[in-house]
């Protein structure tokens, strides 16, 4: 266990976890893995886990019609994806796409939830990590909207 | 009577080569007349008799005296005539001006740079003088972020630079396709890639005022300095000289004072931006 605790503190997104919260999550979560241009999931999909990218590249994107997928953002180990999860109405806003072999440690957004609730002092820091990754991606997606627009 | 010289006299240079960096950016190799001599980051006026003249920064070492290479995005009429050109033809060079990159600042530091679309142009010449000390850095990483694959400028050059010892490179585009297999995004999102001491670090910025903002909003989240970040603002220059005042950004006059600015210097200034 102790093992997999440290592989997992590797990940930036643990960080700032204690070993008894890596341990519970280890305890809520599988490794997946996919292969190239497999769909992991897709947009307007119903999602239960949230991913944090161990190995390989995923692609996030949003299906445009007439043109299709369009590729929007790249996520690389140590990212989290599938943030969905964790919010009503857990309905995935982009699709994700491995671009290389990847694997995914995936944890039940059920079982975080209640950690969020009994644990309130790692709920607080879990979802300033979470705030964290979100503004950014607000900021980079602005940032994106305002060079589309001035092209 | 003794001449007066003329300051805004261009002399000549021809043109030896034209290569085609992506579907609205040429590189134009020129021979100027006599030897030139510029510091990263400052640049010239570029002369097409009877049409105009506009502003370039040298995408060209600056070890270099013989010969001087421009990176031209076609965005308006001199441009668009200027990409008109063949090799064998003349044009006219005034310059250098203003400031450019205070280099010997950057020893014993890691420099991380941030370019967009054809703001490379600059870097390139900026990289080119940092890769001739490099033993004087603790290294130095290019995040370098265009619009689509085909946007990409300087591919050769990026392989070479991925060969060089103590230079790291990350490609990011907007909109990825097939072939891509880099970071798909904006060139903000590479900074969430790279490890950096941000107290051992300084960070140079070059590309659209857009691109700029936002690199320097997040550089500043992630604890960069104000005096770290290196800014080189493009602000419709037009003498080359301080006079004309086309270019007067608050209290700095960017053709003279600037184009490179401390991010410091200039924070202040309400149309920084635009």
């Amino acid at each position: 266990m102790q093992k997999d605790i440290d592989q997992l503190k590797k990940l930036r997104f643990f960080r700032k976890f204690d070993d008894s919260i890596a341990e519970q999550i280890i305890n809520s979560s599988e490794i997946k893995e996919f292969r190239v241009k497999e769909v992991i999931f897709e947009e307007y999909q119903e999602l239960s886990e949230l991913y944090i990218l161990k190995e390989g590249r995923v692609i996030l994107g949003i299906n445009i019609p007439k043109k299709g997928r369009i590729n929007l953002n790249t996520i690389h180990p140590g990212q989290i994806f599938s943030w969905s999860a964790l919010f009503p109405p857990f309905i995935s806003t982009a699709y994700a796409m491995a671009t290389e072999p990847v694997k995914v440690l995936a944890i039940k957004s059920a079982d975080l939830s209640q950690m969020v609730e009994e644990n309130k002092s790692f709920g607080y820091t879990f979802m300033r990590v979470i705030g964290r990754t979100l503004s950014q991606r607000l900021a980079d997606t602005r940032f994106q909207l305002v060079n589309t627009i001035s092209m | 009577m003794a001449e007066v010289p003329n300051i805004y006299k261009p002399f000549p240079a021809r043109l030896e080569k034209v290569i085609p960096e992506s579907p609205l950016i040429k590189t134009f190799v020129l021979s100027p007349e006599k030897e030139f001599s510029f510091k990263t980051g400052q640049f010239i006026e570029l002369t097409l008799d009877g049409i105009g003249e506009a502003p370039f920064t040298p995408s060209s070492s600056p070890l270099v005296k013989d010969t001087l290479e421009v990176t031209v995005m076609k965005a308006g009429y001199v441009t668009e005539k200027i990409h008109q050109l063949e090799p064998g033809e003349v044009l006219g060079i005034r310059g250098p001006y203003g400031r450019g990159y205070p280099i010997e600042e950057f020893y014993g530091k890691e420099v991380l740079i941030l370019g967009g679309g054809c703001g490379f142009a600059p870097l390139r010449s900026l990289l080119y003088n940092l890769i001739a000390d490099k033993e004087k850095l603790q290294g130095i990483t290019l995040c370098y972020g265009s619009k689509t694959p085909d946007d990409c400028i300087y591919k050769p050059y990026i392989s070479e630079l991925r060969n060089t010892e103590k230079v790291k490179v990350l490609r990011t585009v907007d909109q990825g396709d097939e072939s891509w297999t880099e970071t798909v995004g904006v060139v903000t999102v590479l900074l969430e890639q790279i490890i950096v001491d941000v107290e051992q670090t300084v960070v140079v910025v070059c590309g659209p005022p857009i691109m700029m903002k936002f690199a320097t909003i997040r550089l500043m989240e992630l604890g960069f300095g104000e005096k770290d970040i290196y800014l080189s603002l493009e602000k419709n220059m037009s003498c080359g000289l301080g006079k004309c005042g086309h270019c007067q950004m608050g209290n700095y006059l960017v053709c003279k004072d600037g184009p490179v600015f401390r991010f410091d210097e200039v924070k202040e200034i309400p149309d920084l931006w635009n």
